[in-house]
């Protein structure tokens, strides 16, 4: 390609003049001069791709594009390699329409390609058979982000040529910056895309607006706007972006309408830029990034959100199944019998054993900072009954409801507390509907080991501890006491 | 925002995002009534220009694979069934097609169907959400934004209520900008429970008993929030009484020369009787007096007096609703069991009344129920005992016993006898009892530790070896093929056991455990 040709696409896509020097001197439509692997790379979003297409669109030659993340098996994406390169050659495919797959020739795409050298030959079969001559380019982009391990796919791609009558491909990867060291360090030519800096990225957004008024003409004065809208939006949100574009493309789109609504509606001219501004400050905060935006459907506004349990709609038999799973998860089964049964335990317990100084063993920590134990269900059903019945409100509410001076007497009284003490919870099959119910929202979880002979399912809370909190608050349950 | 906003345009590299559109549905906190949920939300979709594509955790959502293998049998597939249905056997003939992977797992497949439809909307369904790996959700929306050309909607059910909070938790930065997200409110699970009985309570032909208003909302709100388990509560509830209890049609009909005689043994008409005589005379009650009573003439007045208070208070239910201005449930459950007056709330609501005297008189007269022959006007589910000192999930209740059935003790009755079996349908008669029933006869009278080995042989010596070669028509059986066939079963019947969780296998030491704890 010629300097004028280059300085043009220079122009066309600003900050990237390094980079375009450095794929001209490596591609050419010329297979001899042609390198046959290339890899660009570069952070998240800073332009790879829009470059390496402008330059090719430029360079004209045969491209084919396939985005890696698209593709959930590497046969698929395989296919649609085959498939995209024999349509976008222009050759007339009825000169090759067999494929081959383990010596046989079938017309079926999907049968072919599932390793790579099946792939590589149906590729230089199709050279030979249509004796295609011109030089093609595969664009592999976001290779990092293929579901199946990329560096396989890279290894095989980068060997493409080794197979000898492929002379015309070449293979230009396109990753971001998590990838392995041996993708890095790789022999092939590679293009890498240093991060835009803080007036790299106003300079080109300020030369591509995509926010407009929606006023008829526009025209100095819009772009202007549109210009300081650009500075202080970048501005304030770089440190959050830093290179990456889309985020701050995302964010324009975002707070342009609400940024320009008082000139749409006529209130400011857009030379007011200031006015403006000063309005609406407060709307370039940090807020909005760590939070997602869901709109009510009915009413089209934000919806506004607090807790992330509802806990009117929970029942409190669910309630005490939840907080008891914690207890089991969190609390050591030795000191169950401490903690939920009605007898002295101090003289069970056993003395402490001597311990060095200043030595914090993991009795001294937080224990709602481990990972919570798996517990058996029975532990479980064990736990709920004691702190259901000592905690449940359901055995008072009638007192709340009628004054005493009811007809209760003190012989009542003593009954329920009878009742209440041989009261049980197992004979009762809404604890399991309530459980499977728990398990089905992720609230617990279960570890179930395949083997039919250990049919023993192993249980486990799910929940996190802000949640409980908040479920003991509601029960009126002191949590805080067994979690020493 | 879409590309047909004025103020957005595609300006010179910058293109717009394309947005995928994903509606949350929030559901509530029970599985039961979120199918309802959704059932609902089904039919509102049905006539509509719609392909509904539905994905739950039951339709194999483990991986990510398996999801886009669904969502394309559902597109291809079922018009194909539809087709030829008669041919259904040979197309399962042609495993061939169904492992070409590339067709069964691309998204392609969806928008090849659009351009054979271009009408017709593309809407996927998560069932349940939140039992499907976020990191797999992830990757799909992730595909699924490839083909976002096509008109297409994403909807999770959701039962977190935050949603924004489960979205910043569980999807990906970079996700997030692509989604538009929408909630659709759903009507609470609570407000439908309150409404659902304050409508069976003023439009139905019967009242609700006071201890079944209790049972219900107890379990409702303590154990079972199934909106289809109240339901049903309620249908039972009102079978058990128009079904079992003769005199339910006299709330329609008048008396007949029968009704007589059983209205006389009604329980409240005992206590009516008894109550009368007790307040108004004390000492001695002539035999004449109480035989007075039981004349045909002042049942008739009594049964009319009480049926004309009925239809007034029933009548007037609206009106004291709206008086007391409180939740109608808990009025109506105040008055029903005739502490209203005597109430904290009551108290409350008299303070901001100016003209008590006459507010209370008010409402005194209005508040009358019909006391005698209460068993005609109220259903109770089938109440069969009721001491005062009962904790209302204790309560003795037939309706309660028939939703909520004692599971455990139901399979321990069952697994001790074969009374079950001695039924219509299942004719064969044998002199032999199934192994399972055997083998609980004998965990049940062992200790809690059981060795395998005695268990074993406790076994093998309770059983009748020719009675079972008979029954089997075995044939000739050896010492050691003899064993063979009991070791089978008796493990077969040990892991079963297990299943049910009432045993269980220590790791050390060759014995049994029995998991039954005491008292639960």
């Amino acid at each position: 390609m010629n300097s004028e040709q280059l300085n043009q696409l220079k122009s066309k896509v600003i900050c990237r003049d390094e980079q375009f020097d450095l794929l001209n001197a490596y591609l050419s439509n010329d297979s001899s001069v042609c390198v046959p692997t290339l890899l660009v790379q570069g952070y998240r979003s800073i332009g790879k791709t829009l470059t390496v297409d402008e330059y090719l669109k430029q360079l004209s030659g045969k491209v084919t594009r396939i985005n890696c993340d698209q593709f959930i098996t590497a046969k698929s994406l395989l296919q649609a390699c085959l498939r995209n390169i024999r349509t976008d050659s222009g050759m007339d495919l009825s000169l090759s329409p067999e494929y081959y797959y383990r010596g046989v020739s079938t017309s079926k795409l999907e049968q072919t390609c599932d390793n790579f050298s099946n792939f590589q030959f149906n590729i230089s079969q199709f050279l030979k058979d249509t004796d295609y001559q011109e030089h093609h380019f595969l664009v592999l982009d976001r290779l990092d982000q293929f579901i199946e391990d990329h560096l396989h796919l890279f290894n095989a791609f980068s060997r493409l040529h080794d197979a000898g009558d492929i002379k015309n491909i070449t293979v230009i990867f396109i990753t971001g910056m998590d990838t392995s060291h041996e993708l890095v360090t790789s022999g092939i030519p590679h293009v890498y895309f240093d991060p835009y800096s803080e007036s790299d990225i106003i300079r080109i957004l300020q030369k591509n607006p995509f926010c407009f008024f929606g006023f008829p003409d526009e025209g100095s004065l819009g772009q202007q706007f549109w210009n300081s809208f650009v500075q202080v939006l970048v501005n304030s949100y770089y440190e959050y972006s830093a290179s990456n574009l889309s985020v701050l493309i995302d964010l324009c789109y975002k707070k342009w309408p609400i940024f320009t609504d008082t000139i749409v509606k006529g209130s400011y001219s857009p030379s007011q830029f200031l006015q403006v501004y000063k309005e609406n400050r407060e709307i370039f905060s940090f807020e909005e990034l760590s939070n997602s935006q869901v709109i009510n459907y009915k009413t089209s506004k934000p919806v506004e959100e607090s807790t992330a349990l509802n806990l009117k709609d929970m029942t409190n038999l669910i309630k005490f199944v939840l907080v008891a799973s914690y207890l089991a998860s969190y609390i050591d089964p030795r000191n169950d019998m401490h903690f939920f049964s009605a007898i002295k335990y101090e003289k069970l317990r056993e003395i402490k054993k001597f311990k060095k100084k200043d030595e914090l063993t993991k009795k001294d920590m937080d224990n709602k900072l481990f990972q919570p134990n798996f517990f058996d269900l029975e532990r479980l059903y064990a736990i709920v009954l004691v702190i259901y019945r000592n905690f449940s409100k359901s055995f008072e509410e009638e007192h709340e409801l009628i004054d005493l001076m009811d007809d209760t007497d003190e012989n009542d009284m003593i009954n329920k507390q009878h009742e209440i003490s041989k009261f049980s919870l197992v004979g009762n099959i809404d604890l399991q509907s309530q459980l499977s119910i728990l398990l089905s929202r992720g609230l617990l979880a279960r570890q179930e080991s395949r083997d039919v002979l250990q049919p023993k399912p192993r249980w486990k809370c799910n929940t996190p501890w802000e949640t409980i909190k908040v479920i003991a608050q509601d029960l009126q349950f002191p949590i805080e006491d067994y979690l020493g | 925002m879409t590309e047909d906003d004025p103020i957005v345009k595609s300006g010179g590299l910058i293109t717009p995002l394309n947005r995928l559109d994903i509606g949350y549905i929030s559901l509530s906190s029970n599985a039961a009534n979120n199918y309802r949920i959704l059932d609902e939300f089904y039919k509102f979709v049905d006539d509509k220009d719609l392909k509904i594509l539905k994905i739950s955790s039951k339709t194999g959502s483990f991986s990510i694979k398996s999801i886009l293998r669904e969502l394309v049998h559902q597109v291809e597939y079922k018009e194909e069934e539809e087709d030829v249905n008669s041919d259904k056997e040979e197309d399962e003939g042609f495993s061939e097609e169904v492992n070409d992977e590339s067709s069964t797992y691309s998204l392609e497949t969806l928008r090849n169907w659009h351009l054979k439809n271009p009408k017709i909307k593309l809407v996927i369904i998560f069932e349940d959400t939140d039992s499907i790996d976020p990191q797999i959700l992830n990757i799909f929306l992730k595909q699924i934004n490839v083909i976002n050309d096509i008109p297409m909607k994403v909807i999770f059910g959701l039962t977190s209520s935050n949603i924004s909070d489960w979205i910043n938790k569980n999807i990906f930065n970079d996700l997030k900008m692509i989604c538009n997200n929408h909630k659709f409110e759903t009507k609470s699970n609570t407000d439908l429970c309150l409404t659902i009985l304050e409508e069976t309570i003023v439009n139905s032909k019967v009242l609700i008993d006071d201890s079944l208003v209790d049972i219900i909302l107890s379990r409702f709100f303590n154990s079972n929030n199934s909106i289809d388990n109240l339901v049903n509560e309620i249908k039972v509830s009102l079978m058990i009484h128009f079904y079992s209890n003769s005199f339910s049609p006299l709330i329609e009909n008048d008396l007949s020369v029968d009704d007589y005689e059983v209205l006389k043994k009604l329980p409240s008409f005992k206590l009516h009787v008894e109550e009368m005589f007790s307040k108004n005379q004390r000492g001695e009650v002539s035999k004449q007096q109480v035989e007075q009573c039981f004349t045909d003439a002042y049942i008739k007045q009594q049964f009319d007096q009480s049926k004309a208070l009925y239809f007034s208070f029933k009548q007037n239910l609206e009106k004291i609703i709206s008086m007391l201005g409180i939740e109608p449930i808990k009025a109506y459950q105040l008055i029903i069991k005739g502490s209203l007056f005597k109430s904290k709330i009551f108290k409350a609501i008299l303070e901001n009344q100016q003209d008590k005297e006459s507010f209370i008189s008010e409402l005194q007269q209005l508040t009358q129920f019909p006391v005698v022959f209460k068993e005609i006007f109220f259903i109770n589910g089938g109440n069969f005992e009721r001491k005062l000192p009962k904790l209302v999930e204790n309560y003795q209740n037939l309706m309660l016993n028939l939703v909520r059935p004692n599971a455990r003790q139901i399979i321990e009755n069952n697994l001790l006898s074969t009374q079950y079996l001695d039924n219509s349908i299942i004719s064969q008669s044998s002199k032999f009892e199934p192994i399972l029933i055997k083998l609980f006869n004998l965990l049940d009278e062992a200790p809690p530790a059981i060795n395998h080995h005695d268990f074993f042989m406790a076994f093998k010596h309770s059983l009748n070896k020719e009675d079972i070669i008979e029954e089997f028509r075995l044939g000739e059986v050896d010492d050691i093929k003899w064993d063979k066939i009991l070791l089978s079963w008796f493990l077969q019947v040990c892991n079963e056991f297990m299943i049910i969780g009432l045993i269980k296998e220590k790791s050390r030491g060759d014995h049994f455990e029995k998991s039954i704890w005491r008292g639960l």
